[in-house]
């Protein structure tokens, strides 16, 4: 009798405390593993990010710039479940979903074969009310991955695509900051993947496909729309796409996750995604509020062709803490990204916008 | 069916032992040996109505300082001077500390040096008490100082009190886009702006001093942001003295055209009322007020409403505002060419709301010097040389009270 009041009770609270999601090997506890191989996303050695059965890669159109690190991102969903399409924002996740999202350094950019080094894996796991972060910071020896709170700041050296030498302090966000970025209405939501986002080709090991359309064929995507009403972000660096397109979906990715209007960056009231208008919400000829260093001694967000006389570069192109833009994530300046924001706004036509009137304080 | 409500009885009872736990010491005392490692991990951690007790000392921080979300947070230092969080080697973060999302938080007892953006951020929370802290830069007026010192923002009922703001690059203590504050006894100097509300509805400003800043006090309201159309604020019993400070903010901040020797400037802002302030010893003006077309900024914001109104103004000191006037800033330049470089008690720039009358009063400020640039008929300095006057006798006038007793309520409480 004693041992029936046992399971029973045992599993009253497992009701009660334990509940998992399930999908094969792989389960998500309520509270984070303290190693990242405990959640078996990954087959033989860790390090090789070979994704079990049901861990998807994919990738983004234009990505975040991350000090030049490297990501490998793929994504989850509880057996049974899928995501429903949505045209503008992240796509409505099932509950349970993960994002895993690693990032690493290549030990010679123009050898991707010669070894990488891994720095974190972050999990972004789909709670139903809002959605929980997880960092992960690997070891030196690459053999795991360590649940940690706090971050850390890590130097990395690399050979870049020139074979010059390259150095930066790379910061590994704590669980606060995971917020700096991902915050929606002051709810913690990812940000790539939206579909004008993921709407591209991949890779996969069984040949070449749109993701959206794999997500769908392996019933993990619901409600796609047809193929001509799915929006599209331009890839940055995609020189066929045109100045503007490619500069827009930069900025999307780079800041419109604040500079939107349920964003941290909102008090500032610069807009900045795909679909803003060119005017004052991007910054066209805008005072600044609160840029505090972060002005470099300029007036306007933007200038229409002048990017020297832009804030919007200026803090770009800072390291300052105080200044630099985005806030987080970034120790190095994207030199690539500034010459491509700062070649859209010279092309700017200043006789398109509202320029402010002559006044006795300028 | 006895023994399956035994059972029944039994489970309940461990399910309790479970999920009952007794009450825990909530908060935790950091020592001078743990407090570098540990307080940003229990922050992380925090629990509603958590009380974080700081050591005395001075403690050097890389990156930034941050709470987000849990409710009823307490950290405590032993007094400002005291518990000194310095970030002068900084390499992350746009703030010393960061408060977002948090309802009930309160701030009390320590210093933030050197931070290399804001001092003290406090974005989207309610409930917020910031007593006996100090914000400052150790390496004078530079422009790469960070911009704020305690920066309340996008907050409902905000107490300020008791606090030090210094050698901010731009305010000192700075409130925007909140309702319901009370900023009362802090003490402001060498900063820039010494204190600024800013698009904020309904507060109290009062016993608090103002010294040796650019600009002692500001009221301002700024167009295309998410709270604009700030109102109903009160000034009273506040000291605002020699604010001839250089002013060292980078050019492209508005406050960057503030003229040193500034001791109150009023722009946009409706339903203000400053009483028994004393405005001592400025260089250049005592009290502005000015519409933000003055600016000749543009704006896109159909509900902003660019006027000054409401402005009542009355049983001042103003005294000592003997000039010359500053030449450094265009606002300073501009008097230089349109006032022969006099500074006055009283500058308005006269662009009133179209088909209204002007609803500014200025009472029983004692003899005060006053001019009326009237720019409504042209900014520029020709213009203005030729239109201003020096007639005050249409602001001889009272305005209707207006009531901001909606932090009595959460005040009492706290």
């Amino acid at each position: 009798m004693k041992k029936y009041i046992f399971i029973l009770c045992a599993s009253v609270l497992c009701l009660a405390n334990c509940s998992k999601i399930q999908h094969d090997s792989i389960s998500i506890p309520e509270q984070p593993f303290e190693l990242l191989s405990e959640y078996q996303f990954f087959t033989g050695d860790i390090a090789d990010l070979s994704p079990a059965e049901g861990v998807v890669p994919y990738d983004l159109n234009t990505p975040l710039f991350s000090d030049y690190s490297h990501k490998k991102r793929f994504v989850w969903m509880p057996e049974g479940t899928s995501a429903s399409y949505d045209t503008d924002h992240v796509l409505d996740f099932p509950v349970g979903a993960v994002l895993i999202k690693n990032f690493y350094y290549l030990q010679d950019e123009r050898n991707p074969d010669a070894g990488k080094r891994l720095m974190e894996t972050r999990l972004l796991v789909n709670r139903g009310e809002e959605w929980s972060a997880y960092g992960y910071t690997w070891n030196e020896d690459q053999t795991d991955a360590t649940y940690d709170v706090v971050g850390d700041i890590k130097e990395v050296t690399w050979t870049n695509l020139d074979g010059e030498e390259s150095t930066v302090d790379y910061i590994i966000p704590n669980k606060n900051q995971c917020k700096g970025c991902h915050a929606y209405d002051n709810k913690l939501l990812p940000i790539g993947p939206k579909a004008r986002n993921i709407n591209k080709s991949f890779v996969y090991a069984d040949g070449e496909m749109n993701q959206l359309e794999k997500w769908k064929s392996i019933g993990y995507l619901t409600s796609l729309v047809e193929k001509e009403e799915r929006p599209h972000v331009a890839n940055w660096e995609d020189e066929s796409q045109s100045l503007h397109a490619r500069s827009m979906a930069y900025l999307d990715m780079n800041c419109g996750h604040c500079h939107n209007p349920k964003g941290a960056g909102q008090t500032s009231g610069l807009t900045l995604m795909a679909d803003s208008d060119v005017g004052l919400k991007v910054g066209v000829f805008k005072p600044t509020v609160s840029a505090g260093a972060g002005t470099g001694g300029h007036t306007y967000s933007i200038v229409p062709g002048n990017p020297d006389e832009s804030i919007m570069i200026y803090r770009m192109k800072s390291t300052n803490p105080g200044a630099m833009m985005p806030e987080l994530g970034r120790r190095s300046v994207h030199e690539e990204g500034v010459d491509l924001i700062a070649n859209w706004i010279k092309e700017m036509d200043p006789s398109n916008f509202d320029q402010p009137k002559d006044s006795s304080l300028n | 069916m006895k023994i399956f409500n035994t059972i029944l009885l039994f489970c309940s009872f461990i399910l309790l032992l479970v999920q009952c736990k007794p009450a825990e010491v909530t908060g935790y005392t950091f020592t001078k040996e743990n407090i570098n490692a540990e307080f940003q991990k229990a922050l992380i951690t925090a629990k509603d109505g958590d009380t974080f007790s700081l050591p005395e000392g001075t403690f050097e921080f890389k990156r930034s300082i941050s709470l987000n979300d849990t409710p009823n947070i307490s950290i405590i230092g032993k007094g400002k001077g005291k518990t000194i969080l310095s970030f002068k080697n900084q390499v992350e973060g746009a703030e010393g500390m960061l408060i977002k999302n948090v309802q009930g938080i309160r701030l009390e007892g320590f210093t933030i040096s050197d931070s290399k953006g804001d001092a003290i951020k406090v974005q989207d929370c309610t409930n917020v008490i910031m007593r006996d802290l100090e914000t400052t830069w150790t390496t004078g007026k530079l422009a790469t100082n960070g911009a704020y010192g305690l920066y309340p923002v996008s907050s409902t009922n905000v107490l300020m009190e008791d606090c030090e703001a210094s050698f901010a690059m731009d305010a000192g203590i700075y409130v925007g886009q909140s309702n319901n504050v009370v900023v009362r006894n802090n003490y402001v100097h060498n900063n820039v702006a010494g204190l600024e509300i800013e698009n904020t509805i309904e507060g109290e400003v009062y016993g608090n001093i103002a010294k040796n800043n650019t600009g002692g006090m500001l009221i301002f309201d700024m167009p295309d942001l998410p709270q604009v159309n700030g109102d109903r604020i009160k000034f009273y019993d506040n000291l605002m003295e020699n604010n001839n400070g250089e002013n060292f903010a980078p050019k492209g901040m508005v406050v960057s055209t503030i003229p040193p020797g500034s001791g109150m400037v009023i722009m946009s802002h409706s339903n203000i009322e400053a009483y028994n302030n004393t405005i001592r010893g400025h260089k250049t003006l005592g009290i502005a007020v000015n519409s933000w077309l003055f600016t000749g900024q543009p704006y896109k914001d159909q509900n902003f409403d660019p006027f000054a109104t409401n402005i009542n103004v009355h049983d001042n000191v103003i005294e000592g505002t003997s000039g010359p006037a500053d030449i450094t800033t265009d606002y300073g330049k501009l008097i230089h060419a349109t006032l022969d470089g006099k500074a006055y008690d009283f500058i308005i720039d006269g662009i009133f709301k179209p088909g209204e009358d002007p609803s500014y009063c200025f009472k029983n400020n004692g003899e005060v010097s006053f001019v009326n640039l009237n720019a409504g008929m042209g900014a520029d300095p020709e213009s203005i040389r030729k239109n201003l006057n020096h007639d005050m006798s249409s602001f001889d006038c009272d305005l209707p009270n207006f009531d901001t007793s909606d932090h009595d309520a959460w005040l009492a409480v706290e």
